[in-house]
C-alpha cells in the first residue's frame, strides 16, 4: 500500500517507517473533524430549516446579497468543507454577502413536506426575509445541483424577486441515458420505495446508489490511505470528506416521489409542463442574467443535463461556464478557489447595479 | 501481561534464531559439499542468497528501531511499516525455501527438528505462522486507529476494503506465476482463483451480502414461516403445502437444469402465491386473519426478493469474470517487455480498474436497471409489510403506532402550510399598508379591520 519509488529494500523500509510513523502520529492526534467553520449566524428559522448569514469583516462590495440554495441530498457543508477549500469563504473574500439555506434533517414528521413547501414556502420565505433585511426588491440566487433546479423554478415563478441567477451543476433536462442515476431513476418504482420506507427515504439508501456509480471508487481511495495519512493536511481532507459523505439526510417522501416522477421520469420542467401549486412553471419567464456552470467530467449530473438551461430560459444575458473536473471538484478542488469563485463573484459584481 | 511489542520481539527472536541457525547449517553444508566434491556451482549462489538475506534482515531491524526513541515506540509508531517488512521477509523466505527445497537434499542437508513435526513442510509452516501472526497484529492495530476516526456508517466500507485487499493478497503468489508464464485463460485462472473466491471478492468490494445457495435459502425461509404458522395454524391453514411445493420445484430445477432459473423460479413463486390467496377470502375476517395474510404475503415477497437479489448478484459476477484473466494478460505483456514483475499494489489497482470497467457496462444495461429497481421495490415492500404486521400485533398496547405518527405528520404539515400562507398574507398586508402611507401595525388593529384589509389586499392580487 505504498508508492515507494526506490527498489532498495532498505530505502523502502525507511520510507515505510517515515510514512507510517507520520500516519499514526497524525491519526492518533485527531480529536475532532470539524467542517463548515466559516463564522455565521442563524437569522431565520422555520421548523428544521434555517437561514444562515455569513459574517464579514468588511462591508460587502456588492449591494445585492446572494442566497445559496443547496440540494436536499447531502449537506450544504460541502461549500465550506475547510478554511482553504471553501467556496463560501472565497465568495465572501471576493466581496459577496452570502446567505445559505440549511434544509435540516427531515424525519418522519416531514414525510408530507412537498416541493411546494420547499420552494414556495422555504425559499420564498428566505428570499422575503433577505429583501426585507436589506430593503431591496431583488436578490441574487445561487442554486447548487438539485437546489439549482429549485432556484430555476423559483426564478420562473417569482422573476420580480430575483436579480441574477447562478446555477452550479444543476440538472434541468432529465431525459438522459449517459448518467446512471438518470437511467436508473426511470426504472425506479418510486411509490414502492417511498411507501416501503414509511414516507421517509434514508440517506444511506441514496448513498448506496451514489457508490454504485463508480463501484471501485472507495477501494481506490482507501488504497492510498497510508500516504494520505502521512500528510496531516491530506488526512484531515480525507476525514472531512468522509464525514460529509456519511452525513446524508433522509428525504421527505412526498418531495422525493414528486421529484423522481416529474423530473427524472417525465422531464416535465424541461418540457414546460411542470406545475407547482397549480401554477405552470415556464422557464422562458426567467429573463434575468443567468450564469450556468457545469463540470466537464460530472458523472452525477452530466453536462448534457445542465447545458440546456441556456436554451430553456428567456434571458438575453446568459452564459455557460465549463469547469474541468467532477461534481464535487467544483466545490472543493483548488481550481474552485482560484478560478470559479472569483469568476462567479466578478460576474455578479458586473451585474450588481 | 505481555504487550504487542513483547510478543513481537519474542517471535522475532525465535524466528531470527531459527533462520540464522538453519542458514548457518546450510551455508556450512554448501561450503563443505563444494570443497569436498569440487562442485563450486552452488556455493556463490547459496552464499549470496543467504548473506544478502541475512544482512537485509539485520539492517531492516536496526533501521526499524531507529524510527523511535525506544523499541516499543518504534513498533507503536510503525505497525504498517512492520507489516511491510514482514511481507518482504516472507517473500524472501519463500524464495529461500524454494531454493532450499531444490538443493538441500542434493547437498545432504538435514532439515532441523522443529516442534513435534519434522516434515519439511511443517518446518516452513512454523516459521511462516509467526510472521503472519505479527503481520495480522500490526495490520489490526493500524486499521483500528483509522476506523475509530471514521464516521460510523463509513466503517463497513473500509473494513470491506481491508478484507478484499488482504483476501486477494493470499493469491498473489500464484498470480505472479500466471503473469510470468502468460497463463491468462479463464480456465487456468479459475484453477488458482476459484469462482467461489472471485464471488467472495466481488461481494466484499460491492458490499453484497451473499445469497449463497438459493434453494437452501428458500428452504430456510419456508421453514421459518412454517414454524411461525404452526403457532397460528387455525387462522393460516396448512402451510407445509407451500414448502412442499417449493421443495418439489427445486428438485425439478436442479435435476433438469432449467434455464433461465431465476425467471422460472420467480414465476413459480407468483403462481404459488396466487393459488394460496383464495383461502384467505373464505376465512373469518379480523386482525388475526389480516396478520396471517400479511405473513403469507411476506413469505412470497421474501422468496421473490431472494430470487431477484441472487439474479442481480449473478449479473455482477458474470460481468467481471474476465477482469482477472484480462489483468494477467496485460501484466504478462508488460512483464515480457520490461522483464519486471508488477508489485501487488499495482496488480490490485489494475485489477479493480478492469473489474470496474466490466461492471459499469452491466450497470448501464437496461436489464440491470430494471432488476435493481425490482430488488429495491421488493426489499422496501417487505419492510412495509413487517412494519404493518408489527402494528397489528401490538394494536392493543398503549403505543403510538407508525400509522398514528403518519396522521400526526399529515396534520402538522397541513397546519404548517396554513400558518405559512397566513404569514405571507400578513406580510403582504403590511407592505400594502406601508405603501398606502399607514403605519404597519395591523396586528394591533381591531380584528374586523385587519380582516377586511386582508380581503382587499387579496382581491387586488
Amino acid at each position: 500500500m505504498s508508492n515507494n519509488q526506490s527498489t532498495n529494500p532498505g530505502d523502502q523500509l525507511l520510507e515505510g517507517v517515515n510514512t507510517v510513523s507520520d500516519a499514526l502520529r497524525n491519526i492518533s492526534g485527531v480529536k475532532d473533524v470539524d467542517i463548515a467553520t466559516a463564522p455565521r449566524k442563524i437569522v431565520w428559522e422555520d421548523g428544521k430549516v434555517k437561514l444562515y448569514h455569513f459574517e464579514r469583516e468588511e462591508k460587502s462590495k456588492t449591494t445585492t446579497p446572494v442566497l445559496v440554495s443547496y440540494a436536499l441530498v447531502n449537506r450544504w457543508e460541502m461549500l465550506d468543507l475547510q478554511p482553504n477549500r471553501s467556496l463560501i469563504r472565497k465568495l465572501i473574500s471576493e466581496g459577496l454577502d452570502i446567505y445559505v439555506i440549511d434544509w435540516g434533517y427531515p424525519t418522519r414528521i416531514d414525510r408530507y413536506k412537498t416541493l411546494e413547501d420547499y420552494i414556495l414556502g422555504n425559499i420564498n420565505d428566505c428570499t422575503d426575509f433577505i429583501r426585507a433585511e436589506h430593503n431591496i426588491d431583488r436578490i441574487n440566487l445561487l442554486g447548487v445541483c438539485q437546489g439549482g433546479t429549485f432556484s430555476l423554478i423559483y426564478a420562473a415563478l417569482f422573476p420580480e424577486k430575483v436579480k441574477n441567477l447562478v446555477t452550479l451543476v444543476t440538472p434541468v433536462d432529465f431525459d438522459n441515458d449517459e448518467g446512471l442515476l438518470f437511467k436508473w431513476a426511470k426504472d425506479m418504482d418510486v411509490d414502492a420505495i417511498v411507501d416501503g420506507f414509511g414516507g421517509i427515504v434514508p440517506g444511506d439508501f441514496l448513498n448506496t446508489g451514489f457508490d454504485l456509480l463508480k463501484p471501485m471508487n472507495k477501494t481506490r481511495k482507501y488504497m492510498s490511505l497510508p500516504e494520505t495519512m502521512a500528510d496531516k493536511g491530506k488526512l484531515m481532507n480525507f476525514l472531512r470528506m468522509e464525514h460529509w459523505v456519511a452525513d446524508s439526510p433522509a428525504q421527505a417522501g412526498e418531495t422525493y416521489r414528486r421529484f423522481i416522477k416529474d423530473m427524472y421520469q417525465q422531464n416535465l420542467l424541461a418540457k414546460g409542463e411542470f406545475e407547482l401549486d397549480g401554477r405552470k412553471v415556464d422557464l422562458k419567464k426567467i429573463t434575468v442574467p443567468i450564469l450556468t456552470i457545469y463540470a466537464k467530467e460530472d458523472h452525477i449530473v452530466p453536462p448534457d443535463t445542465t447545458r440546456p438551461i441556456n436554451d430553456l430560459v428567456g434571458s438575453k444575458d446568459k452564459e455557460l461556464m465549463e469547469f474541468p473536473g467532477g461534481h464535487i471538484g467544483v466545490f472543493v478542488g483548488s481550481r474552485s478557489q482560484k478560478v470559479l469563485a472569483p469568476a462567479v463573484a466578478q460576474w455578479l459584481a458586473d451585474r450588481d447595479k | 501481561m505481555k504487550n504487542q511489542f513483547d510478543i513481537f520481539f519474542e517471535g522475532q527472536k525465535k524466528a531470527m534464531d531459527f533462520w540464522s541457525g538453519l542458514a548457518g547449517q546450510m551455508n556450512e553444508a554448501f561450503q563443505n559439499k563444494a570443497n569436498g566434491n569440487g562442485n563450486s556451482k552452488n556455493k556463490p549462489e547459496a552464499q549470496e542468497l543467504f548473506t544478502d538475506w541475512f544482512k537485509k534482515q539485520q539492517a531492516f531491524f536496526e533501521e526499524a528501531l531507529k524510527a523511535g526513541s525506544n523499541p516499543q515506540a518504534a513498533f507503536e509508531k510503525a505497525p504498517e511499516q512492520i507489516r511491510q517488512w514482514m511481507e518482504m521477509q516472507t517473500d524472501f523466505a519463500n524464495k529461500w525455501a524454494d531454493y532450499y527445497r531444490d538443493n538441500a537434499e542434493k547437498l545432504g542437508i538435514k532439515i532441523p527438528e522443529f516442534t513435534s513435526n519434522s516434515s519439511s513442510t511443517a518446518f516452513f509452516e512454523e516459521g511462516m505462522k509467526s510472521w503472519k501472526n505479527w503481520m495480522g497484529q500490526g495490520n489490526k492495530w493500524f486499521s483500528e486507529e483509522v476506523l475509530d476516526k471514521m464516521p460510523f456508517n463509513m466503517r463497513p466500507h473500509y473494513t470491506n476494503f481491508l478484507e478484499a485487499y488482504d483476501f486477494m493478497h493470499r493469491y498473489w503468489e500464484p498470480m505472479q506465476r500466471l503473469v510470468q508464464n502468460g497463463l491468462d485463460t479463464k480456465e487456468m485462472v479459475d484453477k488458482y482463483f476459484s469462482p467461489e473466491a472471485y464471488q467472495k471478492l466481488v461481494n466484499q468490494m460491492m458490499g453484497f451480502r451473499s445469497i449463497g445457495n438459493v434453494s437452501e435459502l428458500i428452504e430456510h425461509i419456508n421453514q421459518w414461516f412454517e414454524a411461525y404458522f404452526n403457532h397460528t395454524r387455525q387462522e393460516a391453514g396448512e402451510w407445509s403445502t407451500v414448502s412442499e411445493a417449493w421443495k418439489e420445484k427445486m428438485r425439478e430445477f436442479a435435476t433438469k437444469g432449467n434455464l433461465p432459473f431465476f425467471e422460472m423460479a420467480y414465476d413459480f413463486n407468483n403462481r404459488l402465491r396466487d393459488q394460496v390467496l383464495p383461502f384467505y377470502n373464505i376465512m373469518a375476517q379480523g386482525r388475526q386473519t389480516e396478520i396471517a395474510k400479511l405473513m403469507r404475503d411476506m413469505q412470497f415477497a421474501y422468496i421473490a426478493f431472494v430470487l431477484k437479489s441472487a439474479e442481480l448478484q449473478s449479473k455482477a459476477y458474470e460481468a467481471g469474470q474476465f477482469a482477472l484473466p484480462d489483468t494477467i494478460r496485460e501484466l504478462y505483456h508488460q512483464y515480457k517487455d520490461k522483464k519486471e514483475m508488477a508489485n501487488y499494489e499495482d496488480f490490485f489497482q489494475y485489477y479493480i480498474n478492469k473489474l470496474e470497467e466490466s461492471l459499469l457496462e452491466t450497470l448501464h444495461s437496461e436489464e440491470y436497471s430494471k432488476l435493481q429497481s425490482e430488488v429495491a421495490a421488493l426489499g422496501t415492500k417487505i419492510k412495509a409489510m413487517a412494519d404493518r404486521s408489527s402494528e397489528l400485533m401490538s394494536a392493543d398496547l398503549p403505543f403510538l403506532t407508525k400509522t398514528d405518527g403518519d396522521d400526526i405528520a399529515k396534520e402538522v404539515n397541513a397546519l404548517r402550510r396554513k400558518a405559512r400562507s397566513l404569514e405571507q398574507k400578513v406580510a403582504e398586508l403590511e407592505k400594502a399598508l406601508l405603501l398606502a402611507g399607514k403605519p404597519a401595525v395591523a396586528k394591533e388593529e381591531p380584528a374586523s379591520t385587519a380582516k377586511s384589509t386582508a380581503k382587499k389586499s387579496t382581491s387586488k392580487r
